[in-house]
């Protein structure tokens, strides 16, 4: 059975095996022989709608010269079929319908209506029916093809691209005419794609005209674009004339423009260019809680942030400082090292703490910080934790529970146990 | 000079000479030479203090940090004020030391040292001397002061008094200057101020 499978596909050129990609080898259904023909008719040409026209790297020849009957099969007496072109075939069969084609592959058994088929001999100019093997593709078979081209185009994964393609030619005529949207298309009325209706926001011609839902959404859109855009140029105009109280240059004036960063001060609204801010901030010649205030107001800020525009008020700050605690916490902490290293500001540093693994660490209590009291004496502060001294204190008490127990013991085990109500009242 | 206190003096150059206070409270700052780095500034006597009228010279220097750091600022004009040394004309302010802040500006500090000789901090001396007077002598300092910006300022007021008893000083062979120092010192005492010249 397996050498009539091989037969019928045996002189056929295996078009793997041209690109030296052939996983069968030797026990290949298709011929390895380079003399042999190879099956490279377009399909797409038997179907007329090849797209490469002369380009095509496939033969575009709609020959359908006999196939290379297997001369053993002719030997034999009798004509084995791929089960679609055997006359009993029926589509409609669950058997029969899905056949995978593999090197093992067997006709079903057709020894029954070996007769009929003999009667009734496909002539050569038929093999062209046959499908193409393509391994590793379920053999779908709907009906029996009347041709190569249909064949070809039934549950084939090549005919599902051509469908595809004309489904989206299909939705093509759907789509809106980039050329109309914009402006003129020079098509008019004979444009294959729809024009659309104009949206009174952006004044583009996008709309469909019997599409409300896309109308809403679109409309939408334009709303919010509009909006971010409006925010956006007011943030501009809002920016513009802003002098930094340091370097007293024009912040959205200043060269590099990489320059023209604000540095958001979270407690006051004196305006500083990032750079100066920053560094005034860094400086260490003063007093780090006078370099932490503003050099306008001397109102103490914790941390600065970096901004594009001026932010004026506490919302827009809000959602900027939020922006940026959020970019930061992103990104790895550089004293904490993803573990090696030991950050001070421990649970309150906005950038991240992760272990390589990408767990983030558990906030540690902070060291205990040392301070030294106007008589030279060291004290320790610790951060005390309501559950930690809970816990203690209950330890104790457990401690002493136990030592009264113990010593209630000892008591009764030394003394007669009419001592014991003085003892109790003792304690 | 870093870039930015150079173009931050050219700035501020502006804004002085631009603003109202120039004229209003006669704040001047001139340059000593084309590198901005050393500046002269201006200021005159705040009225009803013992320096009106006076008009007084100071040394502004511009270090190459600056607007991070303050500018070193003394009185060239000698002045008699307890925050302020009568020898050096070196200024005790805060602004001009710890707390300095960059948003501050040559303005700013004149118009500081301004409100400074109005309102002198006696128990934060630059001078001790000047300040152990203002504080125990206050007629006899406000005389002295008033001496001291008349002589060396130009203020209108005359003490006649008090010249008076430098030129007895003068003429018993002592320098005016120290003549003058000692009896500042010595609350115009003439003996004290002699005994102090001689040892």
């Amino acid at each position: 059975m397996a050498e009539g499978a091989r037969s019928w596909t045996s002189n056929v050129l295996c078009r793997y095996f041209v690109h030296g990609a052939c996983r069968q080898g030797n026990s290949c259904n298709y011929s390895h022989d380079w003399a042999d023909p190879p099956a490279t008719v377009c399909r797409f040409f038997l179907k007329g709608c090849c797209s490469y026209g002369d380009q095509c790297r496939y033969d575009h020849t709609r020959s359908t010269g006999p196939a290379p009957s297997p001369p053993e099969m002719r030997d034999k007496g009798k004509v084995l079929y791929p089960p679609f072109l055997s006359p009993t075939y029926n589509p409609h069969n669950e058997n029969t319908r899905m056949v995978k084609l593999s090197k093992n592959w067997s006709p079903p058994d057709t020894t029954p209506n070996t007769a009929k088929s003999k009667s009734l001999p496909k002539s050569p100019e038929e093999w062209v029916k046959a499908r193409e093997f393509v391994p590793g593709q379920p053999f779908v078979c709907s009906t029996v093809p009347s041709s190569y081209a249909k064949a070809a185009q039934t549950g084939n994964e090549i005919p599902e691209i051509i469908d595809k393609k004309s489904d989206d030619a299909d939705q093509d005529n759907d789509l809106i005419c980039p050329f109309h949207a914009v402006g003129e298309c020079r098509y008019g009325e004979n444009c294959t794609y729809m024009h659309g209706n104009v949206c009174n926001f952006c004044n583009a011609a996008v709309l469909y005209p019997d599409d409300d839902k896309q109308n809403e959404k679109h409309k939408a859109e334009c709303i919010k674009s509009h909006e971010r855009d409006m925010e956006l140029s007011f943030a501009i105009a809002r920016s513009k004339d802003k002098i930094c109280g340091v370097c007293m240059e024009d912040i959205m004036e200043k060269q590099p423009p990489s320059e023209r960063r604000f540095g958001i001060l979270s407690n006051c609204n004196h305006i500083f260019c990032l750079a100066c801010i920053r560094k005034w901030r860094a400086a260490k010649q003063f007093d780090s809680e006078t370099v932490r205030c503003c050099p306008e107001c001397r109102v103490k800020s914790d941390f600065i942030t970096p901004s594009k525009y001026w932010v004026d008020t506490r919302e827009e700050k809000e959602v900027v400082i939020e922006g940026y605690k959020k970019a930061l916490s992103a990104k790895p902490c550089r004293y904490f090292k993803q573990g090696d290293g030991e950050c001070p500001f421990n649970d309150k540093c906005f950038y991240l703490h992760a272990f390589p693994d990408g767990s983030k660490a558990d906030p540690k209590p902070r060291k205990p910080r040392k301070g030294t009291n106007a008589d030279g004496d060291m004290n320790i502060l610790r951060q005390l934790i309501l559950w930690d001294f809970l816990e203690e204190r209950e330890n104790r008490l457990q401690l002493l529970f136990n030592l009264t127990d113990l010593d209630s013991l000892l008591i009764d085990f030394v003394t007669d146990s009419s001592d014991d109500s003085d003892f109790d009242d003792y304690w | 000079m870093a870039n930015i206190a150079e173009q931050r003096i050219k700035r501020e150059f502006k804004e002085v000479v631009k603003s109202e206070e120039v004229a209003k409270c006669h704040i001047k700052v001139e340059l000593v030479d084309d590198s901005y780095r050393e500046l002269r500034g201006e200021i005159a006597g705040p009225p009803d203090t013992p320096y009106e009228g006076g008009n007084f010279l100071l040394e502004i220097k511009i270090p190459e940090t600056y607007p991070f750091n303050p500018p070193k600022v003394k009185f060239l004009t000698k002045i008699w004020h307890p925050n302020i040394s009568s020898v050096t004309g070196a200024i005790c302010l805060d602004i001009l030391r710890d707390q300095w802040a960059a948003a501050m500006t040559l303005r700013t500090v004149l118009l500081s040292l301004q409100a400074l000789l109005s309102a002198a901090e006696p128990d934060d001396p630059q001078d001790a001397v000047v300040a152990k007077q203002y504080k125990e002598n206050p007629k006899i300092f406000q005389q002295t002061a008033r001496h001291w910006t008349n002589i060396f300022a130009g203020g209108p007021l005359r003490e006649k008094d008090l010249e008076s008893k430098v030129t007895q000083l003068i003429g018993m062979g002592f320098d005016q200057n120290k003549a003058r120092i000692a009896l500042s010192t010595y609350n115009w005492n003439v003996e004290q101020a002699t005994e102090y010249l001689l040892s």
